[in-house]
């Protein structure tokens, strides 16, 4: 070993850091070389006197000082704590307030849109079976015919069962004008029309004060009979159906009882006429006579119901409330309802949401920012005298 | 094992806030890092507020302490982090009288405790423990804070190296320097000090 390894692993040998080997080589080196023993000596010396240092006791104080140091220190970090706590809280407050605010005025609107829902659906199954009772009515009815015609020819009107059929629907629209239009066109070709039409802006205290005020309409369309089915499914695409009723009223009973009175009607009248013929006192003549006005008013009361019943059977009846909105959610109600579908519906309706949230939020912050500055400014003056008075302390 | 057991559960309740459990934490250890203190500050009233300092830092960060290293030598990484802080910041206000009044007050202190304890000692003229104590401050404080460690506390090499967050082979390498460096300025105070006295 040279004496410059030496100098490089004394401070090892002295601490015990050194292995095997390295610790017989380093002492054989000790017992050689008499300027490294010296040097070793020296070390040691310095060193011992170093450790026979003894350790200074805690002044008296000590423990005492800094457990009143640790508390104070848990006093303020809870403080320091508390503060983004406590602004995280009001926060809270301001968000939950707001949310609740607007629930409440949401969820009116939510609770009637979740009642026409309903009621459409339910709405929705009765037609469809309708449908199905019509159409075995109407084999019935064409069987009926055939039989009927094969016994008796004279009796083939009679068989023929009358119905008046009626339609109520209501309908959320985008574009108002564009779909009344579009109603108008498709009446007309289906030779039909329009009876009555009453239509004006939608009173709602939402839009009551912006300028795209919503329209809306009650219209009472008139079509024959065999279109009122294609209409019906017509107006369906039209937009989002929140009502759809569909009545059949069987009138045939009424009806042909109706037309057998005017039958015997007229066979009394007949005869009243014969007896007038024959009569000879002015006195039986105008009691005749008097009796066969009353017949003639009556037969002309029916005939009018013939006539009206007549009509109504041959032209349906639809009935059509209209109303416009902003955003239709439902406009591919007529796709499969799948998940992706509500969850897109959701998405809509949270954006939505959000955006008439932020809306209000915005007005609600510029409604109040006066009573804000007010108590913006008092805050900023505590602060400031707070400081003042620590700095002064 | 019982004693980590035990540390382990009083760690456990420091990181609720627990003072009472604190205080018992550190019991073994406060006597310890206020002599580190002590010997890298000189000043006791330093010392004490230095050590204090660590303390309340340790016990603010204890929700921290991870378990990886043993908690003492956490405890002391914070102690000696805290008093090299204390030195870099204050080496503006550490005058040269200050520092020489200092030194006095300890000497003197020293060699009245000399005489009481080691009568044999103060024989050996050529080297005295104001020599060695004196030598220790003037080292730079990567060494002083080595040598405090090692040579006064006895921390092993690995406990060191945890403390100071350095590998074993930088805490060897610089005992080594601290030690030669030692015996470098005693020796050159021991010929100031002769020349002096010639």
């Amino acid at each position: 070993m040279k004496c410059k390894d030496f100098k490089e692993e004394m401070s090892l040998y002295i601490d015990g850091m050194l292995d095997k080997n390295k610790k017989n080589e380093f002492e054989k080196h000790l017992k050689e070389c008499s300027k490294c023993r010296k040097e070793y000596k020296e070390m040691m010396k310095i060193l011992n006197h170093i450790k026979k240092e003894e350790e200074v006791e805690l002044p008296k104080n000590y423990k005492k000082e800094l457990r009143s140091k640790l508390e104070s220190e848990k006093k303020t970090s809870r403080k320091i704590k508390f503060k983004p706590f406590m602004g995280l809280a009001a926060g809270l407050v301001v968000i939950l307030m707001s949310v609740t605010l607007y629930n409440n005025y949401l969820n009116n609107d939510k609770l009637m849109q979740g009642a026409k829902n309903e009621e459409f659906s339910y709405d929705k199954a009765a037609p469809e079976n309708s449908s199905i009772t019509q159409n075995e009515n109407k084999n019935e009815s064409k069987k009926r015919i055939n039989l009927t015609s094969d016994d008796n020819n004279m009796k083939n009107i009679n068989t023929d069962r009358k119905i008046i059929r009626e339609a109520y629907l209501q309908i959320e629209i985008k574009s108002y004008d564009n779909t009344l239009e579009k109603i108008n066109n498709y009446i007309t070709k289906a030779n039909g029309y329009v009876e009555n039409v009453r239509s004006g802006y939608d009173i709602d205290y939402r839009t009551k004060d912006s300028e795209d005020k919503l329209k809306k309409a009650n219209l009472t369309l008139r079509v024959p009979e065999e279109k009122f089915d294609d209409t019906i499914k017509y107006l369906d695409n039209l937009g989002k159906i929140n009502t759809k009723r569909v009545t059949r009223n069987d009138i045939s009973n009424q009806y042909f009882d109706t037309k057998n009175t005017i039958k015997n009607l007229k066979i009394q009248e007949e005869r009243l006429r014969e007896i007038l013929k024959k009569a000879d006192k002015i006195e039986d003549i105008l009691q005749i006579e008097n009796e066969l006005r009353r017949i003639r008013k009556e037969i002309d009361r029916y005939t009018g119901t013939i006539k009206n019943w007549d009509r109504l059977v041959s032209m349906s009846t639809i009935n059509i409330e209209l109303t416009e909105v902003k955003y239709l959610n439902n406009e591919i109600k007529s796709l499969d309802k799948g998940i992706w579908f509500k969850a897109k519906e959701g998405f809509i309706s949270t954006v939505n949401l959000i955006t008439k949230g932020i809306e209000g939020i915005i007005i609600g912050l510029i409604t109040i920012s006066p009573l804000l500055i007010l108590i913006g400014s008092l805050l900023v003056i505590f602060i400031l005298i707070r400081r003042y008075l620590v700095n002064k302390s | 094992m019982k004693l980590l057991k035990v540390e382990y559960k009083l760690i456990k309740k420091c990181k609720k806030g627990d003072i009472d459990a604190f205080e018992k934490l550190i019991e073994n250890h406060e006597k310890r890092a206020y002599n580190i203190a002590l010997k890298m500050l000189k000043d006791p009233n330093d010392a004490m507020d230095v050590s204090q300092e660590a303390f309340i830092k340790v016990f603010k960060s204890i929700k921290k302490f991870n378990h990886k290293s043993s908690f003492s030598t956490w405890l002391y990484r914070i102690v000696v982090n805290t008093c090299i802080d204390f030195i870099k910041k204050n080496k503006k206000n550490y005058s040269l009288d200050q520092s020489i009044q200092t030194e006095e007050g300890e000497i003197k202190r020293e060699i009245t405790d000399l005489s009481i304890t080691d009568p044999k000692e103060i024989l050996d003229k050529k080297l005295t423990r104001e020599f060695v104590q004196s030598a220790i401050n003037k080292l730079d404080e990567i060494h002083k804070t080595v040598i405090i460690l090692r040579d006064i506390q006895e921390f092993s090499y690995k406990e060191i190296s945890e403390i100071l967050d350095c590998s074993l082979g930088t805490v060897k390498s610089r005992i080594k320097r601290g030690r030669d460096n030692l015996k470098e300025i005693i020796i050159k105070q021991m010929e100031q000090n002769n020349d002096l006295l010639v």
